[in-house]
């Protein structure tokens, strides 16, 4: 392993070094080609640049000879050369001053006299007389040109700065200098001599170096170690001036192409015996722990002396083990965690939901209570009032002749049977109405009474007949019309309107009996177990009360059908089942609108409680479903179709521990709902 | 409906709820004795079954009093189609739960005299039918 792990890191390091070499080798190349095109610019540049001098000496020179045009020609010549002449002065061969330039202002007068200006020359220690000559004053950073003519002597003071920013900007930014030597080599100037190395530059060495007349760029070192720098020099032969350009990283790439391959030699050596040794080390490793296994294995022939190696290969591997186990421990804590907080969370919600179902739990117990308190005493009242009237009619029954008393037990007859669920309406009210008022008429007639004062027989019938009379007519018709024809018919019609007291006091107690289930119902959406915890619960019966409480709702053109295969028990909140299915049902009511279907169907599946809700409203589109749990207004959940937000229906669906999904199609959409049955109510439960 | 050939005049209730019709109709019956008959109906159905009896006995229909949330056409359908085929009878809503935009379109569509809320008072009804008939 070892040895494959050195030869691929060797291999990678080559492969880098091979690629470096080539990069190195491309960059060269075109370096070398920028040179080359940077050394023509130069070229022709110092030529024009150092062809101007020239030509001014030579005119300076001529000059001499005519004198009465010194001015004009001299003026001529500075203007040419005006960007790098400082000055320029032409001295006569007694001495005297011919001309002393600034170029804009050439003048000729007493400011200079030939004689200082002599001494001021040859006390320069850089200025020599020569057939050609140049020198540089440190001082000012002058650069001299000199030319010994017949008696006189022209010197011409270039501005080197100029010369030096006009060189820059003709070469760019590797030109640093300006050395100018003349053709005997005997001179060379640079502009900052502080940072070349005097004995480098000297001139001698230069000579040797023009004397080559195949080379035209030399290279000379300045400074050492970290400060060395190169210079590189370019003779421009056709007027013997050198320009000086530093090009510094020409020779770094140099200097780093001869390096390189020292540096990869050095490179592969150095891996390659780092490899070695990693393999000499692994071997002796790979040794020492197949003999601490054989001494484990075989203990009696052991040598008791177990190398390094295996000792801290053990020491690794039980580390190793007890990290794991941390690790695996660490694992587990953090899924007990998890668990415990997703148990936190849900516990946190339910105790929300208790207490908001508890104070609605409250408010709903005040209700009731506060409802039921004037609903007992309206029935109570009823009863009494009810009474009453029966006794009425128990003293007409008693105290008139027998023709009253049939009559009074015919109106209690009536009243014993009077149910106000079963009072007849519409047609066959009207019809019964007319039935009893034809047979009042007649036995009226037949009894002598057919036109009584006391009473209309239109009006009697239809009050005989909303107390209830729907059985023996013609016998209750005969003994009424008996009586009301008797002495007390008076008290006859007493005993009518008693009967209709005793009848409204029915009608009261439905309306009571109605009321009280309605509040039975909140009592049980609110029952002190709403906010203390889950209770077995008949699920038909929770259904049932829901659909009380709803009542109202379903008061429309819907098909409403419970259906019990089975009547499971579960474990939950009354209160939290309670507004499950009322969910449920107003949902569905408001998905079918004013007209449709709803089925409810209870049943167990798999020891699950089910509970289905189907209604006939529009399909809810499949892109919607997806959705249809999320917390938004519920119409746009369910996308055309009606219906609630089911987002907190899912929410207490999964506080009973159970789960809701929804199938829809067109005209049919079910809603599941799937709650854990009670463990030992459940099946005993079922029917 | 003109004036019934008979000379009788009545008033239909239409509720859902026994209860109702029963209490309502002894309150009528009470206030007005005989001068209008009350028919009663459970339902729309039912109660144009009446109307048509009356329409065919010759007895002027002046008050139809309807509950709002009932079983089949709700009473706002019902009282609507109601004034649509007899312009001149008078008409009320009696409910204990109806939302406002079906109380708007009744009262624009159907021209009811009067939206009565559940439990509703006696005389307040009587008065709204003593106006209408006497108009």
């Amino acid at each position: 392993m070892t040895f494959m792990i050195a030869t691929v890191a060797l291999c990678g390091v080559l492969v880098y070094l091979a690629t470096m070499v080539v990069f190195a080798h491309t960059e060269s190349v075109r370096v070398e080609a920028e040179a080359e095109r940077l050394d023509a610019i130069m070229v022709s540049s110092v030529r024009s640049v150092l062809r101007e001098p020239e030509v001014a000496l030579e005119t300076t020179g001529a000059l001499l000879e005519s004198a009465p045009l010194v001015r004009d020609q001299i003026l001529t010549v500075a203007q040419r050369n005006s960007r790098y002449f400082r000055s320029l002065m032409v001295l006569g061969g007694n001495g005297v001053v011919m001309a002393v330039a600034p170029p804009s202002s050439i003048y000729a007068g007493a400011d200079y006299s030939s004689a200082e200006f002599m001494s001021r020359v040859r006390s320069s220690s850089t200025v020599r007389w020569s057939s050609i000559h140049a020198g540089l004053d440190e001082g000012s950073r002058e650069i001299s040109l000199g030319m010994s003519l017949n008696g006189g002597s022209i010197l011409a003071i270039l501005d080197f700065d100029a010369l030096a920013s006009r060189l820059a900007e003709l070469l760019g930014s590797s030109a640093t200098g300006l050395s100018l030597a003349d053709s005997g080599g005997t001179y060379i100037v640079h502009r900052d001599t502080s940072k070349v190395n005097r004995r480098e530059t000297d001139s001698g060495l230069l000579a040797s170096r023009l004397s080559n007349p195949t080379a035209n760029v030399y290279r000379f070192v300045r400074g050492t170690g970290k400060d060395a720098a190169f210079v590189l020099a370019r003779r421009i032969p056709e007027v013997d001036w050198f320009a000086i350009v530093d090009r510094p990283a020409d020779y770094a790439l140099a200097a780093f192409k001869s390096s390189l391959l020292l540096v990869s030699t050095m490179a592969a050596l150095a891996i390659g015996l780092a490899a070695a040794l990693a393999a000499v080390a692994t071997r002796r490793l790979m040794l020492d722990v197949a003999a601490a296994g054989h001494e484990a294995e075989h203990p009696e022939n052991g040598t008791k002396a177990t190398s390094m190696y295996f000792k801290e290969t053990l020491a690794i591997r039980d580390a190793t083990r007890a990290a794991s186990e941390r690790m695996r421990a660490k694992d587990a804590d953090n899924i007990r965690l998890t668990q415990t907080l997703a148990e936190l969370a849900q516990a946190q919600k339910a105790l929300v939901e208790s207490e908001r179902l508890a104070v609605q739990g409250t408010m709903a117990a005040t209700m009731a209570h506060e409802l039921n308190t004037p609903i007992a005493a309206v029935d109570s009242a009823a009863v009494t009032t009810e009474r009453s009237a029966r006794d009425i009619l128990g003293y007409v029954q008693r105290s008139g002749s027998v023709a009253t008393a049939g009559a009074a037990r015919a109106l209690s007859d009536l009243v014993d049977g009077y149910d106000p669920t079963l009072a007849l309406t519409g047609s066959t009210r009207r019809k019964q109405v007319q039935h009893v008022e034809s047979l009042l008429r007649s036995r009226l007639a037949a009894v002598g009474c057919a036109d009584h004062d006391d009473f209309d027989p239109a009006i009697l019938a239809i009050r005989i007949v909303d107390l209830g009379l729907t059985q023996d007519i013609e016998e209750c018709v005969d003994r009424i019309a008996d009586g009301l024809c008797s002495d007390d018919g008076e008290a006859v019609l007493s005993g009518i309107s008693a009967a209709e007291i005793a009848a409204s006091c029915r009608v009261a107690k439905a309306a009571m009996a109605k009321a009280h289930g309605v509040v039975s119902s909140i009592s049980g959406y609110s029952s002190s177990e709403s906010g203390g915890g889950s209770r077995p619960i008949r699920i038909k019966a929770s259904v049932e009360e829901a659909l009380a409480l709803l009542y109202v709702q379903t008061k429309r053109d819907v098909r409403l059908e419970l259906t019990a295969h089975a009547d499971p028990w579960v474990d939950a909140q009354p209160a939290t089942l309670q507004r499950i299915w009322m969910n449920m049902i107003a949902n569905a009511l408001d998905a079918i609108g004013y007209r449709g279907y709803l089925g409810i169907r209870v049943l167990v599946r798999n020891g699950k409680a089910i509970v289905e809700f189907e209604d006939s409203g529009p399909a809810i589109p499949e892109v919607f479903l997806r959705t249809l749990w999320q917390q938004d207004s519920g119409v746009r959940l369910q996308g055309e179709r009606g219906g609630i937000n089911l987002a907190p229906v899912k929410e207490l669906v999964g506080l009973a521990k159970g789960e809701i999904s929804c199938e829809s199609a067109p005209g049919r959409t079910i809603f599941t709902i799937s709650l854990p049955e009670h463990v030992k109510l459940g099946v005993a439960g079922s029917t | 409906m003109g004036t019934g050939t008979d000379g009788s005049k009545a008033i239909l209730l239409v509720d859902d709820e026994a209860i109702i019709v029963l209490a309502l109709s002894r309150e009528l019956r009470a206030a007005f004795g005989g001068e209008y008959r009350i028919e009663t109906a459970l339902n729309a159905e039912e109660a144009f079954e009446v109307i048509s009896d009356l329409e065919r006995e010759g007895c002027e229909l002046v008050v139809v009093i309807s509950d709002w949330l009932m079983p089949g056409m709700r009473g706002d359908d019902f009282l609507i189609a109601v004034r649509q085929t007899y312009p001149a009878i008078a008409l009320i809503m009696v409910t204990g739960q109806a939302d406002e935009k079906a109380v708007e379109r009744v009262v624009r569509e159907a021209k009811v005299l009067a939206c009565i809320r559940k439990p509703w008072r006696g005389s307040e009804i009587i008065e709204l039918i003593r106006s209408a008939t006497k108009a």
